[in-house]
Protein backbone atom coordinates (compact mmCIF):
# COMPACT_ATOMS: atom_id res chain seq x y z
CA UNK A 1 0.00 0.00 0.00
CA UNK A 2 2.79 2.37 0.94
CA UNK A 3 4.51 1.49 -2.30
CA UNK A 4 1.43 2.22 -4.38
CA UNK A 5 1.08 5.55 -2.67
CA UNK A 6 4.73 6.38 -3.23
CA UNK A 7 4.33 5.51 -6.87
CA UNK A 8 1.35 7.83 -7.18
CA UNK A 9 3.38 10.58 -5.58
CA UNK A 10 6.38 9.92 -7.80
CA UNK A 11 4.40 9.88 -11.01
CA UNK A 12 2.31 12.94 -10.35
CA UNK A 13 5.24 14.92 -9.00
CA UNK A 14 7.28 13.84 -12.00
CA UNK A 15 4.69 15.23 -14.35
CA UNK A 16 4.47 18.45 -12.33
CA UNK A 17 8.24 18.74 -12.60
CA UNK A 18 7.83 19.27 -16.35
CA UNK A 19 6.04 22.53 -15.66
CA UNK A 20 8.65 23.77 -13.20
CA UNK A 21 11.70 23.27 -15.39
CA UNK A 22 12.12 26.95 -16.11
CA UNK A 23 12.54 27.83 -12.43
CA UNK A 24 15.91 28.18 -10.72
CA UNK A 25 16.76 25.00 -8.86
CA UNK A 26 16.14 26.11 -5.25
CA UNK A 27 12.66 27.39 -6.13
CA UNK A 28 11.93 24.29 -8.15
CA UNK A 29 13.03 21.97 -5.36
CA UNK A 30 10.95 23.82 -2.80
CA UNK A 31 7.88 23.71 -4.99
CA UNK A 32 8.44 20.02 -5.68
CA UNK A 33 8.57 19.50 -1.94
CA UNK A 34 5.27 21.31 -1.54
CA UNK A 35 3.71 19.22 -4.30
CA UNK A 36 4.98 15.98 -2.78
CA UNK A 37 3.51 16.99 0.53
CA UNK A 38 0.14 17.88 -0.99
CA UNK A 39 -0.07 14.67 -3.01
CA UNK A 40 0.91 12.64 0.01
CA UNK A 41 -1.70 14.26 2.28
CA UNK A 42 -4.45 14.11 -0.31
CA UNK A 43 -3.87 10.47 -1.20
CA UNK A 44 -3.65 9.55 2.50
CA UNK A 45 -7.05 11.12 3.06
CA UNK A 46 -8.99 10.37 -0.10
CA UNK A 47 -9.37 7.38 -2.39
CA UNK A 48 -8.80 7.76 -6.08
CA UNK A 49 -6.25 8.70 -8.69
CA UNK A 50 -4.12 11.70 -7.82
CA UNK A 51 -5.07 13.36 -11.06
CA UNK A 52 -8.78 13.07 -10.21
CA UNK A 53 -8.18 14.55 -6.79
CA UNK A 54 -5.90 17.41 -7.76
CA UNK A 55 -6.57 17.94 -11.44
CA UNK A 56 -4.08 17.70 -14.30
CA UNK A 57 -0.49 18.53 -13.27
CA UNK A 58 -0.32 21.44 -15.68
CA UNK A 59 -3.31 23.19 -14.13
CA UNK A 60 -2.21 22.30 -10.63
CA UNK A 61 1.26 23.77 -11.11
CA UNK A 62 -0.03 26.86 -12.83
CA UNK A 63 -2.34 27.53 -9.85
CA UNK A 64 0.53 26.96 -7.42
CA UNK A 65 2.76 29.31 -9.36
CA UNK A 66 0.08 31.96 -9.70
CA UNK A 67 -0.55 31.93 -5.94
CA UNK A 68 3.17 31.93 -5.20
CA UNK A 69 3.73 34.86 -7.53
CA UNK A 70 6.26 32.96 -9.65
CA UNK A 71 5.93 33.88 -13.29
CA UNK A 72 4.56 31.10 -15.49
CA UNK A 73 6.61 29.74 -18.40
CA UNK A 74 4.86 31.97 -20.99
CA UNK A 75 6.13 35.08 -19.27
CA UNK A 76 9.67 33.78 -18.96
CA UNK A 77 9.58 32.99 -22.65
CA UNK A 78 8.50 36.55 -23.33
CA UNK A 79 11.37 37.77 -21.17
CA UNK A 80 13.81 35.60 -23.08
CA UNK A 81 12.49 37.06 -26.27
CA UNK A 82 13.09 40.54 -24.94
CA UNK A 83 16.63 39.74 -23.83
CA UNK A 84 17.30 38.22 -27.24
CA UNK A 85 16.27 41.52 -28.74
CA UNK A 86 18.60 43.42 -26.40
CA UNK A 87 21.52 41.18 -27.39
CA UNK A 88 20.89 41.91 -31.05
CA UNK A 89 20.85 45.66 -30.43
CA UNK A 90 24.10 45.57 -28.49
CA UNK A 91 25.70 43.49 -31.21
CA UNK A 92 24.61 45.96 -33.90
CA UNK A 93 26.15 48.84 -31.92
CA UNK A 94 29.39 46.94 -31.38
CA UNK A 95 29.66 46.05 -35.04
CA UNK A 96 29.50 49.70 -36.00
CA UNK A 97 32.36 50.54 -33.68
CA UNK A 98 34.77 47.76 -34.53
CA UNK A 99 37.60 48.59 -36.91
CA UNK A 100 37.84 45.63 -39.29
CA UNK A 101 41.54 46.16 -40.13
CA UNK A 102 42.63 46.03 -36.51
CA UNK A 103 40.53 42.93 -35.97
CA UNK A 104 42.33 41.16 -38.84
CA UNK A 105 45.75 42.21 -37.53
CA UNK A 106 44.82 41.08 -34.02
CA UNK A 107 43.54 37.74 -35.28
CA UNK A 108 46.70 36.87 -37.20
CA UNK A 109 48.76 37.75 -34.13
CA UNK A 110 46.47 35.56 -32.04
CA UNK A 111 46.83 32.70 -34.53
CA UNK A 112 50.62 32.78 -34.34
CA UNK A 113 50.44 32.92 -30.56
CA UNK A 114 48.12 29.96 -30.53
CA UNK A 115 50.39 27.85 -32.74
CA UNK A 116 51.91 25.86 -29.84
CA UNK A 117 48.40 24.95 -28.69
CA UNK A 118 47.80 23.69 -32.22
CA UNK A 119 50.86 21.42 -31.91
CA UNK A 120 49.44 19.93 -28.73
CA UNK A 121 46.08 19.34 -30.39
CA UNK A 122 47.88 17.70 -33.32
CA UNK A 123 49.67 15.38 -30.91
CA UNK A 124 46.37 14.39 -29.41
CA UNK A 125 44.92 13.87 -32.86
CA UNK A 126 47.88 11.62 -33.71
CA UNK A 127 47.14 9.61 -30.57
CA UNK A 128 43.61 9.04 -31.81
CA UNK A 129 45.00 7.93 -35.16
CA UNK A 130 47.63 5.61 -33.72
CA UNK A 131 45.20 4.27 -31.16
CA UNK A 132 42.82 3.23 -33.89
CA UNK A 133 45.63 1.73 -36.02
CA UNK A 134 46.88 -0.32 -33.06
CA UNK A 135 43.52 -2.01 -32.82
CA UNK A 136 42.30 -0.05 -29.88
CA UNK A 137 39.58 0.84 -32.37
CA UNK A 138 37.77 3.97 -31.51
CA UNK A 139 38.26 3.19 -27.89
CA UNK A 140 38.54 6.75 -26.82
CA UNK A 141 39.09 5.89 -23.20
CA UNK A 142 42.22 4.00 -24.10
CA UNK A 143 43.62 7.00 -25.93
CA UNK A 144 42.66 9.44 -23.21
CA UNK A 145 44.47 7.24 -20.73
CA UNK A 146 41.38 6.38 -18.75
CA UNK A 147 40.68 2.89 -20.08
CA UNK A 148 39.20 0.57 -17.47
CA UNK A 149 41.84 -2.11 -18.07
CA UNK A 150 44.91 -1.43 -15.92
CA UNK A 151 48.28 -1.11 -17.71
CA UNK A 152 46.60 -0.59 -21.09
CA UNK A 153 45.36 2.64 -19.57
CA UNK A 154 48.92 3.54 -18.65
CA UNK A 155 50.15 2.66 -22.13
CA UNK A 156 47.50 4.75 -23.80
CA UNK A 157 48.29 7.73 -21.64
CA UNK A 158 52.04 7.31 -22.23
CA UNK A 159 51.58 7.09 -25.97
CA UNK A 160 49.42 10.18 -26.00
CA UNK A 161 51.98 12.14 -24.00
CA UNK A 162 54.83 10.98 -26.29
CA UNK A 163 52.97 12.01 -29.42
CA UNK A 164 52.15 15.43 -28.01
CA UNK A 165 55.83 16.00 -27.19
CA UNK A 166 56.84 14.82 -30.68
CA UNK A 167 54.30 17.10 -32.31
CA UNK A 168 55.56 20.11 -30.37
CA UNK A 169 59.19 19.28 -31.21
CA UNK A 170 58.39 19.02 -34.93
CA UNK A 171 56.48 22.29 -34.77
CA UNK A 172 59.43 24.11 -33.16
CA UNK A 173 61.91 22.89 -35.75
CA UNK A 174 59.85 24.35 -38.64
CA UNK A 175 60.62 21.60 -41.19
CA UNK A 176 61.17 22.63 -44.84
CA UNK A 177 60.77 21.02 -48.27
CA UNK A 178 59.44 17.47 -48.46
CA UNK A 179 59.50 17.13 -44.69
CA UNK A 180 57.13 20.06 -44.49
CA UNK A 181 54.72 18.44 -46.99
CA UNK A 182 54.86 15.17 -45.03
CA UNK A 183 54.14 16.94 -41.75
CA UNK A 184 51.19 18.82 -43.22
CA UNK A 185 49.78 15.61 -44.72
CA UNK A 186 50.21 13.73 -41.43
CA UNK A 187 48.58 16.58 -39.52
CA UNK A 188 45.62 16.66 -41.87
CA UNK A 189 45.21 12.89 -41.56
CA UNK A 190 45.46 13.09 -37.77
CA UNK A 191 42.88 15.86 -37.59
CA UNK A 192 40.54 13.87 -39.84
CA UNK A 193 41.03 10.79 -37.67
CA UNK A 194 40.42 12.75 -34.49
CA UNK A 195 37.23 14.20 -35.93
CA UNK A 196 36.03 10.67 -36.62
CA UNK A 197 37.15 9.60 -33.18
CA UNK A 198 35.34 12.53 -31.64
CA UNK A 199 32.10 11.48 -33.27
CA UNK A 200 32.81 8.03 -31.86
CA UNK A 201 33.36 9.69 -28.48
CA UNK A 202 29.84 11.04 -28.61
CA UNK A 203 28.48 7.59 -29.22
CA UNK A 204 30.87 6.18 -26.68
CA UNK A 205 29.67 8.39 -23.85
CA UNK A 206 26.11 7.55 -24.74
CA UNK A 207 26.61 3.84 -24.99
CA UNK A 208 29.73 2.89 -23.13
CA UNK A 209 29.08 0.19 -20.59
CA UNK A 210 31.07 0.24 -17.42
CA UNK A 211 30.89 -2.25 -14.64
CA UNK A 212 29.47 -5.68 -15.43
CA UNK A 213 29.85 -6.95 -18.95
CA UNK A 214 26.64 -7.78 -20.79
CA UNK A 215 25.31 -11.32 -20.48
CA UNK A 216 26.41 -12.98 -23.73
CA UNK A 217 22.95 -14.29 -24.55
CA UNK A 218 21.56 -10.82 -24.79
CA UNK A 219 22.48 -8.74 -27.78
CA UNK A 220 23.42 -5.18 -27.16
CA UNK A 221 20.90 -3.08 -28.99
CA UNK A 222 21.94 0.51 -28.91
CA UNK A 223 19.01 1.71 -30.90
CA UNK A 224 16.35 0.53 -28.48
CA UNK A 225 16.66 3.14 -25.81
CA UNK A 226 18.13 6.57 -25.54
CA UNK A 227 20.61 6.97 -22.74
CA UNK A 228 18.98 7.56 -19.41
CA UNK A 229 19.97 10.79 -17.90
CA UNK A 230 19.75 11.41 -14.26
CA UNK A 231 19.19 14.77 -12.80
CA UNK A 232 19.55 14.99 -9.10
CA UNK A 233 18.76 17.82 -6.78
CA UNK A 234 22.47 17.91 -6.05
CA UNK A 235 23.17 17.68 -9.80
CA UNK A 236 25.52 14.74 -9.62
CA UNK A 237 26.51 13.95 -13.20
CA UNK A 238 26.33 10.26 -13.97
CA UNK A 239 30.02 10.26 -14.94
CA UNK A 240 30.97 10.76 -11.32
CA UNK A 241 29.47 7.48 -10.18
CA UNK A 242 32.25 4.95 -9.52
CA UNK A 243 32.33 2.24 -12.18
CA UNK A 244 31.72 -0.55 -9.67
CA UNK A 245 28.35 1.04 -9.02
CA UNK A 246 27.42 0.99 -12.64
CA UNK A 247 25.75 -1.97 -14.17
CA UNK A 248 23.60 -3.06 -17.02
CA UNK A 249 19.89 -2.78 -17.04
CA UNK A 250 17.69 -4.54 -19.47
CA UNK A 251 13.99 -4.40 -20.06
CA UNK A 252 11.37 -7.11 -20.07
CA UNK A 253 11.99 -7.78 -23.75
CA UNK A 254 15.57 -8.68 -22.89
CA UNK A 255 17.00 -5.66 -24.62
CA UNK A 256 20.02 -4.29 -22.88
CA UNK A 257 19.92 -0.72 -21.89
CA UNK A 258 23.18 0.75 -20.80
CA UNK A 259 22.66 2.86 -17.80
CA UNK A 260 25.21 4.69 -15.82
CA UNK A 261 24.61 3.18 -12.48
CA UNK A 262 23.04 0.46 -10.33
CA UNK A 263 24.09 -3.06 -9.65
CA UNK A 264 23.48 -2.22 -6.07
CA UNK A 265 20.68 0.29 -5.90
CA UNK A 266 21.39 1.11 -2.27
CA UNK A 267 25.03 1.85 -3.04
CA UNK A 268 24.17 3.91 -6.08
CA UNK A 269 21.60 5.76 -4.08
CA UNK A 270 24.11 6.75 -1.44
CA UNK A 271 26.63 7.72 -4.07
CA UNK A 272 24.10 10.05 -5.62
CA UNK A 273 22.46 11.48 -2.55
CA UNK A 274 25.53 11.69 -0.37
CA UNK A 275 23.61 10.08 2.50
CA UNK A 276 21.46 13.16 2.90
CA UNK A 277 18.13 11.73 4.08
CA UNK A 278 16.21 14.71 2.73
CA UNK A 279 17.72 14.25 -0.71
CA UNK A 280 15.50 13.16 -3.58
CA UNK A 281 16.37 12.10 -7.07
CA UNK A 282 14.71 13.09 -10.26
CA UNK A 283 15.00 10.17 -12.62
CA UNK A 284 14.36 10.66 -16.27
CA UNK A 285 13.92 8.03 -18.90
CA UNK A 286 12.91 9.23 -22.33
CA UNK A 287 9.75 11.22 -21.78
CA UNK A 288 9.07 9.87 -18.31
CA UNK A 289 10.20 11.67 -15.23
CA UNK A 290 9.76 10.65 -11.62
CA UNK A 291 10.92 12.10 -8.37
CA UNK A 292 11.95 9.41 -5.93
CA UNK A 293 13.07 9.61 -2.37
CA UNK A 294 14.31 6.16 -1.49
CA UNK A 295 16.13 3.24 -3.12
CA UNK A 296 12.99 1.14 -2.99
CA UNK A 297 11.00 3.84 -4.75
CA UNK A 298 13.70 4.03 -7.36
CA UNK A 299 13.40 0.30 -7.98
CA UNK A 300 9.62 0.64 -8.21
CA UNK A 301 9.87 3.40 -10.75
CA UNK A 302 12.46 1.58 -12.82
CA UNK A 303 10.47 -1.62 -12.88
CA UNK A 304 7.38 0.35 -13.91
CA UNK A 305 9.36 1.61 -16.86
CA UNK A 306 10.10 -1.96 -17.87
CA UNK A 307 13.60 -2.24 -16.40
CA UNK A 308 14.95 -5.22 -14.61
CA UNK A 309 17.80 -4.29 -12.34
CA UNK A 310 20.77 -6.62 -12.33
CA UNK B 1 -21.06 35.76 -7.98
CA UNK B 2 -18.28 33.23 -8.16
CA UNK B 3 -16.75 32.95 -4.71
CA UNK B 4 -13.38 31.89 -6.18
CA UNK B 5 -13.02 35.43 -7.58
CA UNK B 6 -13.58 36.88 -4.11
CA UNK B 7 -11.19 34.37 -2.63
CA UNK B 8 -8.31 35.43 -4.87
CA UNK B 9 -8.17 38.85 -3.23
CA UNK B 10 -8.69 37.64 0.30
CA UNK B 11 -6.80 34.38 0.61
CA UNK B 12 -3.73 36.15 2.03
CA UNK B 13 -5.84 37.57 4.80
CA UNK B 14 -7.57 34.25 5.45
CA UNK B 15 -4.27 32.40 5.67
CA UNK B 16 -2.76 35.02 7.98
CA UNK B 17 -5.87 34.81 10.17
CA UNK B 18 -5.59 31.02 10.47
CA UNK B 19 -1.91 31.29 11.38
CA UNK B 20 -2.67 33.95 14.00
CA UNK B 21 -4.35 31.17 15.98
CA UNK B 22 -1.21 29.07 15.94
CA UNK B 23 1.50 27.65 13.68
CA UNK B 24 0.40 25.28 10.96
CA UNK B 25 1.54 23.43 7.84
CA UNK B 26 0.01 23.73 4.41
CA UNK B 27 -2.48 20.93 4.38
CA UNK B 28 -3.62 21.71 7.90
CA UNK B 29 -4.38 25.28 6.84
CA UNK B 30 -6.28 24.00 3.79
CA UNK B 31 -8.40 21.84 6.08
CA UNK B 32 -9.07 24.71 8.50
CA UNK B 33 -10.13 27.05 5.72
CA UNK B 34 -12.49 24.41 4.36
CA UNK B 35 -13.95 23.72 7.76
CA UNK B 36 -14.46 27.45 8.24
CA UNK B 37 -16.64 27.43 5.12
CA UNK B 38 -14.30 28.20 2.22
CA UNK B 39 -14.96 24.76 0.75
CA UNK B 40 -13.56 25.27 -2.71
CA UNK B 41 -10.16 26.56 -1.70
CA UNK B 42 -7.47 24.65 -3.61
CA UNK B 43 -4.36 23.08 -2.13
CA UNK B 44 -2.20 24.71 -4.75
CA UNK B 45 -3.58 28.18 -3.95
CA UNK B 46 -2.88 27.81 -0.25
CA UNK B 47 0.61 26.36 -0.66
CA UNK B 48 1.48 29.02 -3.20
CA UNK B 49 0.14 31.76 -0.96
CA UNK B 50 2.19 30.43 1.96
CA UNK B 51 5.30 30.48 -0.17
CA UNK B 52 4.68 34.03 -1.32
CA UNK B 53 3.95 35.28 2.21
CA UNK B 54 7.10 33.53 3.38
CA UNK B 55 9.16 35.16 0.61
CA UNK B 56 7.66 38.51 1.60
CA UNK B 57 8.86 38.10 5.18
CA UNK B 58 5.38 37.78 6.68
CA UNK B 59 5.97 34.18 7.73
CA UNK B 60 8.86 32.18 9.05
CA UNK B 61 9.01 28.43 8.81
CA UNK B 62 10.45 25.29 10.34
CA UNK B 63 10.43 21.70 9.24
CA UNK B 64 8.93 18.86 11.23
CA UNK B 65 9.69 15.33 10.01
CA UNK B 66 6.67 13.11 9.48
CA UNK B 67 6.61 9.38 10.23
CA UNK B 68 4.42 8.55 7.28
CA UNK B 69 5.43 10.89 4.49
CA UNK B 70 7.43 13.90 3.37
CA UNK B 71 8.40 16.35 6.07
CA UNK B 72 5.97 19.10 6.98
CA UNK B 73 6.90 22.73 6.72
CA UNK B 74 5.23 24.65 9.53
CA UNK B 75 4.63 28.35 9.15
CA UNK B 76 4.55 31.00 11.84
CA UNK B 77 3.61 34.68 11.69
CA UNK B 78 6.53 37.09 11.90
CA UNK B 79 6.04 40.55 13.49
CA UNK B 80 5.67 41.89 9.94
CA UNK B 81 3.02 39.21 9.34
CA UNK B 82 1.09 40.24 12.44
CA UNK B 83 1.25 43.85 11.36
CA UNK B 84 0.06 42.93 7.86
CA UNK B 85 -2.80 40.94 9.34
CA UNK B 86 -3.88 43.90 11.50
CA UNK B 87 -3.78 46.33 8.58
CA UNK B 88 -5.55 43.96 6.17
CA UNK B 89 -8.18 43.06 8.77
CA UNK B 90 -9.00 46.74 9.21
CA UNK B 91 -9.27 47.28 5.47
CA UNK B 92 -11.44 44.22 5.10
CA UNK B 93 -13.81 45.24 7.91
CA UNK B 94 -14.28 48.71 6.46
CA UNK B 95 -14.90 47.21 3.04
CA UNK B 96 -17.37 44.68 4.45
CA UNK B 97 -19.28 47.43 6.26
CA UNK B 98 -19.57 49.42 3.07
CA UNK B 99 -20.76 46.36 1.16
CA UNK B 100 -23.31 45.64 3.91
CA UNK B 101 -24.61 49.20 3.67
CA UNK B 102 -24.86 48.97 -0.09
CA UNK B 103 -26.59 45.63 0.07
CA UNK B 104 -28.76 46.58 3.03
CA UNK B 105 -31.92 47.01 1.03
CA UNK B 106 -31.37 44.18 -1.40
CA UNK B 107 -33.25 40.95 -0.90
CA UNK B 108 -30.86 38.04 -0.70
Amino acid sequence: MTTTMSMAVAEYVGRCFEHLRDLPQPDRDEMLNDIRQIVHEVSAELEGRTEDLLGPPERFVSELRRAAGVSPPEESRAQRHRSHHVVREVWAKLRNRIDIASVVAGTSKLVSELRPAGWVVRGYALAFLVGSLLGAGWDVEWILGVAPVPRSEFLGGLLTAALIVASVLIGRRRPAGWARVAVIAASALAVLASLMALSALRTATEHVVLGDSPPSAIALDESVFPITTMLTSGTVPSETIPSEQMALLWNEAGKVVQIAWLGDVELAWHALTGDDPAQQLTVQFGESVAVVESPSMLIDVLSQWGFRTS
Amino acid sequence: MDSTQLLKGTLDLAVLAVLAKGDGYGYEIVTELREAGIEDVGEASVYGTLRRLFDGGFLSSYVVPSETGPHRRYYELTPAGRNQLAVSAKTWRRFAEIMDLLLGEVDA
